[in-house]
């Protein structure tokens, strides 16, 4: 079971409280106050995300970045309750097949292309594995096509592949799928731009400040060095964080090649909490 | 609970990247035509017997030349009409109701532009200092082709004004003509609430966005 919706503490009171009971009693101490500071701490409040190894909001060149990026600074927000929490999903929401792109959609056969292995690790800024979120992934298929109804390239639909798989990660915040690998696609960046291979990701945590969404991609392809939308990543080696690595002991022999991928959400501040409320 | 002491090493986020053209396939195939799951996520989240007012929310985001996209994919996270969030981490005293997670997901349509999602009003949740409570308010979280990184704002409802003028988070905003891009008026025909929260990614009426 995930952590984040272990039991928590329910504090069942009778009827709603009101904040303002405790009017402007800033600074006091104990009572229905202290109470209340209680319910409303923050008890895992998230390190500030650096934006440093994130690709800023507007960059040239990736084009349609250009007029889809917020031009006034954000605003900083401590987190509160709304930061601090976020939807909790649990395996049986999911169907069995639903991680296993080579099936999933399949009628009459496998899906054309190289079959593989992609997992890893969700783990948090601690290093520590984030268990019973959720993962979901989409992709073209072996000829760089999408099943998505504005995609217009002339590689074909394969008739046996999807292209989405979604997984909940183990005790050990681990995930895995099978899928084919991803060919390259050209898009409209400039007349002759081509997007490396990669698996879109989209990840939760246990907190809607951790939301991520993000590419990965593959060891060695030769494009990921031309590609429009990795170098909107200032931060190199944050790119190569972005890479998968062949992983031969996942490998499957005489059948199928495998990658890993870890994928690290923000961490906590808890410990340095914990302590600065013991030692008051 | 003691994990790694602080000052330990920190292992550094996973980079964004754009959710691009495609999102929909991944993320709500339904709108893109696409019936792969059985299960669907979406964005009518409040099923009949989840206490509080039923409100839709409908908008359309709107990029830097004033156009309404149709590829945006729209988050939200709420707390119930108690003003709990259902999460381990919300202590409060509020009830909890566990049918009702909370979490609504849908994307700005092909042909309109426009986003819509149908849930409770959610309460008021008690602000990070404990003394007063936030007006209501709906977290979002858009993502698509362009955006780089997902941004994050919320909704306040135009109906709460004097807890609106008491809030934390709007009071932090220092321009007050900025406070109102995050302010949905409220509409109503035939017992039908709706609340309109377009969102501007850029230009004069550019939304607030956070960094939480
Ligand atoms: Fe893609």
């Amino acid at each position: 079971m995930p952590k984040a919706s272990a039991a928590p503490t329910v504090l069942h009171g009778a009827g709603q409280e009101r904040g303002q009971k405790t009017g402007n009693a800033e600074g006091r101490r104990g009572g229905r106050h202290a109470d209340e500071v209680r319910r409303s701490t923050v008890d895992a409040e998230f390190h500030q995300r650096d934006r440093n190894i994130h690709p800023p909001a507007h960059t040239p060149v990736y084009k349609t970045s250009v007029l889809r990026s917020p031009r006034i600074p954000l605003w900083s927000l401590q987190n509160s309750l709304s930061e601090v929490t976020g939807p909790i999903f649990s395996p049986d929401e999911l169907g069995p097949d639903d991680h296993d792109l080579l099936h999933n959609y399949a009628t009459d056969g496998e899906p054309i292309g190289e079959q593989i292995i992609v997992h890893g690790y969700v783990l948090d800024g601690n290093g520590k594995p984030i268990s019973g979120t959720l993962v979901e992934v989409w992709q073209a298929n072996a000829g760089g096509r999408y099943r998505h109804r504005n995609d217009t390239y002339i590689a074909a639909i394969d008739p046996n592949f999807g292209g989405c798989g979604r997984m909940i990660t183990d005790e050990n915040g681990h995930y895995f799928f099978r899928t084919i690998k991803p060919g390259a696609y050209p898009f409209r960046n400039h007349v002759n731009s081509w997007r490396p291979a990669h698996i879109h990701f989209s990840v939760f945590g246990t907190a809607f400040v951790q939301r991520l969404i993000t590419q990965m991609y593959f060891e060695g392809d030769p494009l990921i060095a031309h590609d429009s939308i990795i170098a909107t990543i200032p931060d190199k080696t944050a790119v190569d964080r972005l890479v998968a690595r062949l992983d031969l002991n996942a490998a499957l022999p005489l059948e199928c090649l495998a990658y890993r991928f870890d994928i690290v959400l923000r961490g906590t501040r808890q410990t340095l909490f914990e302590n600065k409320l013991q030692g008051s | 609970m003691r994990s790694m002491p602080f000052g330990g090493s920190y292992v550094p986020e996973t980079p964004s990247q754009t959710a691009g053209p495609y999102v929909h396939i991944g993320l709500i195939p339904k709108q893109a035509g696409f019936d792969i799951f059985e299960n669907n996520f979406g964005g009518d989240i409040a099923g009949p017997r989840v206490p509080g007012e039923r409100i839709t929310i409908k908008g359309r985001v709107f990029d830097g030349a004033g156009l309404a996209t149709r590829d945006v994919l729209v988050e939200t996270w709420q707390a119930n009409a108690a003003g709990r969030y259902n999460h381990s981490a919300d202590r409060q005293q509020g009830a909890l109701d566990k049918s009702f997670r909370g979490w609504a997901r849908t994307g700005t349509d092909f042909a309109t532009g426009v986003y819509t999602i149908r849930t409770i009003k959610p309460g008021a949740v008690i602000g990070r200092k404990g003394r007063k409570r936030m007006a209501p308010h709906i977290n979002f979280w858009i993502a698509s082709r362009g955006i780089n990184i997902g941004l994050a704002t919320r909704m306040y409802f135009a109906d709460e004004e004097a807890a609106n003028a008491a809030d934390p988070v709007l009071n932090i905003i220092e321009q007050p003509e900025r406070r109102k891009t995050l302010i949905a008026p409220r509409s109503e025909r035939d017992g039908n609430v709706t609340y309109t929260f377009d969102i501007y990614l850029q230009g004069e009426r550019e939304t607030v966005f956070f960094d939480a």
